[in-house]
């Protein structure tokens, strides 16, 4: 799966903003520590330099739940 | 004619003319005794030497008939409060939806959902949901609704959305990396530790995740999660620890973690409406559940998604703790809705 990858500038500005109805950016770290939104975001997003952020493959984390 | 009057100067026993001139008759004056006057005591006690002791006696007082019910104050008979048939409730939801822009609300599905919320009321469940969220109309916009109080506010728990998600007619559908909803119901506002239950209707159990979480919140060893492990079992917490069923593959459609009481049979998973396992109860404190419950991924302690799913869910709710026969009527009710929605998995 890819994802987009954001710097941690990047990463500031999306959050707490809508890219579409009802929905937020979500920027959140993969397994080794990128930043990244999800396509779905990128389509969205009237932003047009978050529609041209550098794809990257989607790392899950390693972390297990709490209290497994 | 004459006219008499009273001979005020007579005395007791003397006589006196009264009628017409000519025919008048002779009348003896009989004045009232005049008595001294008495003290209420005196008077009292001459009324009561004058008064005879009453006694009941059967053949002088007839009793014409027993009191009975006839004879009480007339008690108003209290008029039951009829069950809501859920029809406003599911026409206030389904002009949400198509307010919102949502689609493919024909007549059939408007029945078919007022059928569903009359199952709710009927089978006394309404008021057991906190939320919950039947995911009609196909777009982001129709799914935010909570479809017991279908209001575009954080207070009537209507969705908010975050990352990647999409939305069909089968309903929301997490990317499984930063997508879920916020349904903005805290728990602890409702629940207790012996109360409290979540579900959702699963479309696939296929997933390349480890540990999605489809619905759920967690602060430390404080859970109310409803997930899976491996692509395999169900898995599940209210609210202490986590639990695997072990032998109880996960299957699609409804899955609902419920529990009703400390007794470890009242603490149980069920799949498509019957109990697949049981689990052991724990006391633990629950004052961690003060983070809202997310769909999608577990709520991580109020800072965020994690365990991300990708599993698309065609209803989800919130609620007290259910019986197995609430479980049961809930999944049942549920799949024929989704079966209306021609979305049905079993």
């Amino acid at each position: 799966m890819k994802v987009g990858l954001l710097t941690e500038e990047q990463k500031e500005l999306l959050v707490g903003q809508l890219y579409m109805v009802d929905t937020y950016f979500n920027p959140t770290l993969d397994g080794n520590d990128n930043w990244f939104i999800s396509t779905i975001e990128m389509e969205y997003s009237d932003l047009q330099w978050v529609k041209e952020l550098p794809l990257i493959d989607y790392v899950e984390p390693t972390t297990p739940p709490e209290n497994e | 004619m004459s006219k008499l009057r009273p001979n005020r100067k007579s005395g007791l026993g003397q006589y006196v003319k009264h009628g017409i001139l000519g025919k008048q008759k002779v009348y003896r004056n009989t004045e009232f005794e005049r008595v001294p006057e008495l003290t209420d005591e005196e008077k009292n006690r001459l009324l009561n030497e004058k008064l005879k002791p009453y006694t009941y006696d059967p053949r002088k007082h007839k009793v014409v008939r027993a009191a009975g019910p006839k004879d009480l104050a007339p008690t108003p008979t209290p008029t039951p409060t009829p069950t809501p048939t859920g029809y406003t409730e599911a026409d206030a939801y389904l002009t949400a939806v198509v307010d919102a822009g949502g689609t493919g609300i024909t007549p059939t599905i408007s029945a078919a959902t007022r059928t569903f919320y009359n199952s709710l009321m009927v089978d006394g469940l309404w008021d057991k949901l906190i939320s919950f969220y039947p995911f009609m109309g196909g777009t982001a916009a129709s799914h935010k609704f909570n479809g017991k109080n279908p209001v575009d506010t954080d207070a009537g728990y209507r969705l908010t959305y975050y990352g990647g998600l999409t939305h069909d007619s089968d309903g929301l559908t997490p990317n499984g990396s930063n997508g879920y909803a916020d349904t903005h119901v805290l728990p602890l506002d409702y629940i207790d530790v012996n109360n409290g239950s979540l579900g959702t209707y699963i479309q696939t159990t296929a997933t390349t995740k480890s540990y999605p979480c489809e619905i759920g919140t967690t602060y430390y060893n404080q859970q109310m999660l409803l997930r899976s492990k491996n692509n395999a079992n169900l898995l599940g917490s209210l609210y202490a620890g986590w639990n695997n069923p072990g032998t109880s593959p996960l299957l699609d459609g409804m899955i609902v973690i419920s529990r009703t009481s400390g007794d470890a049979a009242d603490t149980g998973y069920y799949q498509q409406g019957s109990l697949t396992y049981t689990n052991a109860p724990n006391t633990s404190p629950i004052t961690g559940m003060v983070y809202p419950v997310f769909i999608g991924a577990a709520n991580l302690r109020g800072a965020g998604g994690n365990d991300y799913s990708d599993r698309t869910q065609s209803f989800t709710f919130v609620g007290l703790g259910l019986t197995s026969s609430e479980v049961s009527n809930l999944s049942s009710a549920v799949n024929t809705l989704q079966v209306a929605l021609s979305r049905n998995t079993y």
